[in-house]
């Protein structure tokens, strides 16, 4: 009986503890801003810099500053990047590497850390899937001490891809003694605006903005399978009452030959994505969909998007209002 | 209860508590007899991929396209004399016939297809776990831009 009264003594207390536990805990990390110059040139070296704060609300050892990082796959990161940062506890500048394969995230129920990045963010609010996270870690390890107020700023330096793009990048702010938990107090993510990558190669690839094409993946060869969508649902068009949209395209190749498959072929038919919605998709394997001979590499597809009977046909609308075909260039480096 | 009594019953279920501690021991000195007399090597089965093959599962970047295209048509022959050959050829890791090797036959995590004619193998990762009491092949490789990773989930054909 007097441990029964005991307990219920020491209830209340542990609770308030843990309210009051949990109302330091939430004071932790701060990703404040990232500064960058909203464009660069293909293949130069683009600069993000994330400003952040750190208030430990406990003592903590052994512990490393985690930073995710998303990025379009075409420009390979993990092997085109430095991280470096300065902080108002470390004396001159610092460096982060990336988290070597075999460690996972505390939280990351098996998970990597870029697998459960992608599992919990994605990517974010770009509307193409060809992106990757890569998450680095700081070289040192920390003990922090409760109360103490830190910042840093982390520097990445990236050379970006050969192609021309647009892409809201992500940047991801965390801590080993917290590994991917659920805690919106220890981790922070943020998204810079549409990001341009100008003068490379190709047509502009959007990530940010949903237009009535897309086409993925970004890079491919002949050999590759490709899904090509026709999105009729971001706005009024001339296919909406069309009860089938068909895929029209013509393929170039290297040796001036050009190969096309139109219209009303059981193989040129879109699958509609969902029986309410305007969005249409093709996958195929490009070379045996056009019958590409062994010895000649496709260079482009140029293509549109038709009615049963062909009577309409959507293509691009440039700003003269002129039309013409959309499209996909074979790129791959 | 007097306090006779009371060591009384203390005295019977330290006696019993022994007698059942005397039993388990027993039990396990049994038991460890048994297991030391047996003298078994076991011996992790030789794998064999021998068989035809089609895809039930088609993944490209890890995002899960099997919907998406027609994958059906596609088979594999892995003939016991280590020939392969395709039908309805789709992006793989060989394009032509040939003949195939694993890396390890007890626990395979790669498979090495030389075609036809060709010196060098192409190699592909490969899983073999048994999902639903099927055994499957897991083959990952990228046929046209490097960057890109596919990941083909084969079954046997059963008919």
């Amino acid at each position: 009986m007097k441990l029964y009264n005991r307990k219920n003594r020491i209830t209340p207390i542990v609770k308030l503890s843990s309210v009051f536990l949990l109302f330091l805990l939430t004071q932790c990390l701060y990703l404040d801003s990232v500064d960058y110059d909203p464009t660069v040139k293909a293949g130069e070296v683009a600069t993000f810099t994330m400003n952040i704060r750190v208030e430990p609300a406990e003592n903590s050892s052994d512990v490393r500053l985690v930073i995710g990082y998303l990025v379009p796959k075409s420009w390979d990161a993990a092997n085109n990047t430095d991280v470096t940062y300065t902080s108002n506890i470390d004396e001159g500048t610092k460096t982060m590497s990336l988290i070597p394969e075999g460690n996972l995230p505390r939280n990351g129920n098996g998970l990597t850390w870029e697998d459960g990045l992608k599992n919990k963010y994605g990517v974010g609010p770009n509307v193409l899937d060809d992106m990757e996270w890569i998450v680095y870690w700081s070289d040192q390890v920390y003990s922090v001490t409760n109360g103490e107020k830190l910042t840093a700023a982390i520097s990445l330096k990236t050379k970006t891809g050969p192609d021309n793009l647009r892409a809201k990048l992500g940047f991801f702010l965390n801590h080993t003694n917290d590994g991917l938990s659920n805690s919106t107090d220890h981790n922070k993510v943020m998204y810079t605006d549409c990001f341009e990558v100008v003068e490379g190669e190709g047509s502009v690839i959007d990530f940010c903005e949903l237009h009535y094409n897309s086409a993925q993946p970004i890079n491919a060869t002949k050999d590759d399978i490709l899904t090509i969508k026709f999105q009729g649902d971001i706005g009024e068009n001339i296919l909406d009452n069309a009860s089938e949209v068909y895929f029209c395209g013509t393929a170039y190749t290297d040796n001036g030959n050009s190969y096309t498959v139109c219209g009303l072929e059981d193989k040129a038919q879109m699958q509609k994505e969902n029986e309410f919605g305007h969005t249409y998709s093709l996958t195929f394997w490009p070379a045996g969909f056009f019958g590409i001979p062994d010895d000649e590499a496709i260079i482009r597809i140029d293509y549109s998007f038709q009615n049963e009977d062909g009577s309409l046909e959507l293509q691009q609308t440039s700003d003269d209002e002129t039309e013409s075909p959309f499209l996909y260039e074979f790129i791959c480096k | 209860m007097s306090i006779f009594k009371k060591i009384d019953n203390m005295k019977k279920s330290l006696y019993k508590q022994f007698t059942l501690l005397l039993i388990f021991m027993t039990a396990m000195i049994v038991s460890c007899d048994v297991f030391e007399t047996e003298d078994k090597v076991y011996v992790e089965s030789e794998k064999t991929i021998a068989g035809n093959w089609k895809i039930v599962e088609a993944y490209r970047n890890d995002v899960n396209i099997t919907d998406l295209m027609d994958f059906s048509k596609f088979r594999i022959k892995f003939d016991s004399n280590n020939s392969y050959t395709i039908e309805n050829y789709l992006p793989f890791v060989v394009s032509n016939n040939g003949s195939w090797n694993l890396d390890d036959p007890q626990y395979p995590f790669k498979i090495l297809f030389t075609v036809e004619g060709a010196t060098e193998p192409l190699v592909s990762d490969l899983n073999f776990p048994i999902v639903n009491g099927k055994r499957q092949i897991g083959l990952t490789f990228s046929p046209g831009c490097h960057s890109n990773q596919y990941t083909y989930v084969l079954e046997e054909v059963t008919n």
